[in-house]
């Protein structure tokens, strides 16, 4: 479960500081949630914060009773890794690696001790979940749009989190991929994982179970 | 950190290598010339200092010319062409020159060991012929008996009768007909290898002194500090007789022509070639540290660190500089086989600490570059920047 109790999050510009989440204070557990609002309202943000990407000035982030603020950047990484997969409205693949090799990227930070080929059958099992086991060689830069946003889900679920962070998931998608890569989220939140979705895009909001709104940096409706 | 990620973080590491591979490319033949002009640079400073130490030593004004000439066996048909020097090698380790008969009698170059002789000795029914050596270096002792094979098959059969004095300075000068070329100047004698040096009337040669005036080959110019002014003159007049009229000054002219040439045109050159080769594998450096910032963002996604980024980045360039050293290791191996390097370039202690330390220099390099980066960029910066 994430607690999120009177969270503030500024950014200084020149002299000035501006709050990106104002008393932002929120409850999130197992299932889809949707952040939505509008460009500026401060949705990545918050997904930033969460991911401990970005530090926050006030406020508390707890992660199943982890205060995240306390970690090092060595734990939070280490935390991250384990916890949290990530995915990006731009993928963040390593073009020239293969689906797998961008699959296993996870396993190599790991701090899990597991032979090769476990590691190889989690990377598997992870290509397998969303549905593109016959791409496994394949360089991720001959994929089309649809297939490197699922190869990073994959990426993203392999270490097993409790936790799915995805930014405008499928902002660069058009309609039919869009519809498969909500279909793995679905697959992957029906397995007990929280999966947190960032998007404008009211579609992919009404599919998940519940929808957060906020609006110039502070919650409005949850 | 366990061997295994480190194991599958250097396996990365390799492969951004072959990502960026035209970049890690230019920087791997980058790490070449600067490695081989550094080296060479070291070696021309080095052997300008050495030369001007030992001009330095020859002061006496009474340095004369012609006091032995390199072994020229016509007769025994074994001269050995050294870039363009012909010296008779018995071994790698092992030269032989002769003393010729024609010196002034009363010259004598002086020994810290032992003493000239001219009689061989007979044991059993095996000739012993006296002969000098350089140096003392085993086997070749002060009192010891060798059968020295010549390269044509020849047998000979010499006993150590004495040791040259080691501050004695000789200098070797190649002659073509009766010009004295600057070539192979300056020398210490022979500091790598033992020499030993006969009587010429000992051997079955039929070199005259008026055949080597002609040849192509290295004479000795012999330095006696004690040497008189009468016995000067005599011995100039026999120099001059051979074809030899060159003084001590002419001598000493042509000895910093040599090095002048070294140190005004050719040094700064390699200099120039090492300094660019330095900017460029620093620019290249910092070229393919930005172009993984890309991965950076990927790895710090999926529970990488910003130490777990940089490291990656140096066993990249640790990647990078041992293709370049062996890129190094190849051509250099290559060109001294072949001789283009005519035995400048040897794999001595200075050389191997040259290129490793330049090679270390690659890493390091990347490391700083990496941490720099990482100093002025937040992790989201770095994921904004690769977005």
């Amino acid at each position: 479960m994430i607690e999120i109790k009177n969270l503030t999050k500024e950014y200084v510009q020149g002299r000035s500081r501006i709050a990106a989440l104002k008393d932002v204070t929120l409850t999130l557990g197992e299932g889809m949630t949707a952040i939505v609002g509008t460009s500026g309202a401060g949705k990545s943000t918050l997904l930033h914060v969460l991911s401990g990407m970005e530090p926050f000035e006030r406020g508390s982030v707890t992660i199943d009773d982890v205060p995240i603020a306390g970690l090092s950047e060595k734990e939070m990484a280490a935390f991250r890794n384990r916890n949290i997969g990530m995915v990006m409205q731009q993928y963040s693949l390593i073009p020239d690696f293969s689906v797998l090799e961008n699959v296993w990227l996870p396993l190599t930070f790991s701090e899990k001790r597991c032979p090769r080929s476990e590691r190889l059958e989690l990377a598997k099992q992870a290509v397998r979940t969303v549905g593109i086991e016959e791409l496994t060689g394949r360089p991720v830069d001959t994929l089309s749009g649809g297939q490197m946003q699922r190869v990073a889900i994959a990426r993203a679920i392999v270490n097993s989190p409790r936790y799915l962070f995805a930014d405008e998931p499928t902002g660069a998608l058009d309609g039919e991929n869009t519809e498969k890569v909500l279909e793995v989220f679905r697959k992957i939140a029906e397995g007990g994982v929280c999966v947190l979705i960032v998007t404008h895009d009211m579609h992919v909001a009404g599919c998940c179970r519940r929808i957060v709104r906020l609006e110039d940096g502070r919650l409005v409706r949850s | 950190m366990s061997a295994s990620r480190l194991f599958s973080q250097s396996g990365i590491a390799f492969r951004l290598l072959i990502k960026n591979l035209f970049i890690n490319l230019v920087l791997c033949l980058l790490v070449f010339v600067c490695v081989l002009s550094c080296n060479y640079a070291w070696y021309q400073a080095r052997e300008i200092g050495e030369n001007y130490r030992i001009i330095a030593s020859l002061k006496h004004e009474k340095t004369l010319l012609c006091m032995g000439y390199d072994l020229d066996f016509s007769g025994l048909e074994i001269p050995h062409s050294e870039g363009g020097m012909r010296r008779a090698i018995v071994s790698d380790q092992l030269r032989v020159y002769f003393y010729a008969k024609a010196l002034p009698e009363h010259i004598t170059i002086p020994l810290s060991k032992g003493s000239w002789q001219s009689e061989p000795q007979t044991v059993g029914e095996t000739v012993y012929y006296p002969m000098v050596v350089s140096r003392e270096t085993s086997p070749y002792k002060m009192g010891s008996r060798h059968r020295i094979q010549l390269l044509n098959g020849t047998t000979v059969h010499i006993y150590i009768c004495g040791v040259l004095n080691r501050e004695q300075r000789f200098v070797n000068l190649s002659a073509v007909t009766n010009a004295v070329n600057a070539d192979y100047l300056v020398g210490e004698c022979d500091r790598n290898t033992v020499s030993l040096f006969g009587i010429e009337e000992l051997y079955p040669s039929e070199v005259t002194h008026g055949m080597y005036v002609s040849e192509t080959g290295p004479k000795f110019v012999f330095f006696d500090e004690n040497l008189s002014e009468e016995d000067y003159m005599e011995c100039y007049r026999y120099c001059r007789d051979q074809g030899f009229v060159y003084t001590y000054d002419a001598l000493m002219e042509a000895c910093r022509e040599q090095l002048r040439q070294g140190y005004t045109f050719f040094l700064p050159l390699v200099l120039c070639l090492a300094l660019l080769s330095i900017v460029g594998v620093i620019s290249f450096t910092v070229l393919s540290v930005k172009n993984n910032t890309v991965y950076y963002s990927c790895f710090l996604l999926c529970g990488g660190t910003r130490s777990d980024c940089i490291r990656l980045s140096v066993f990249n360039l640790c990647w990078i500089a041992l293709f370049g050293l062996l890129i190094t290791l190849f051509v250099t191996g290559l060109f001294i086989n072949a001789g283009v390097f005519d035995g400048w370039y040897q794999v001595t202690a200075a050389n191997v600490c040259i290129s490793l330390g330049l090679g270390a220099c690659v890493p390091l390099l990347g490391w700083l570059v990496t941490v720099l980066l990482f100093k002025n960029k937040t992790n989201l910066q770095l994921l904004k920047a690769e977005a």
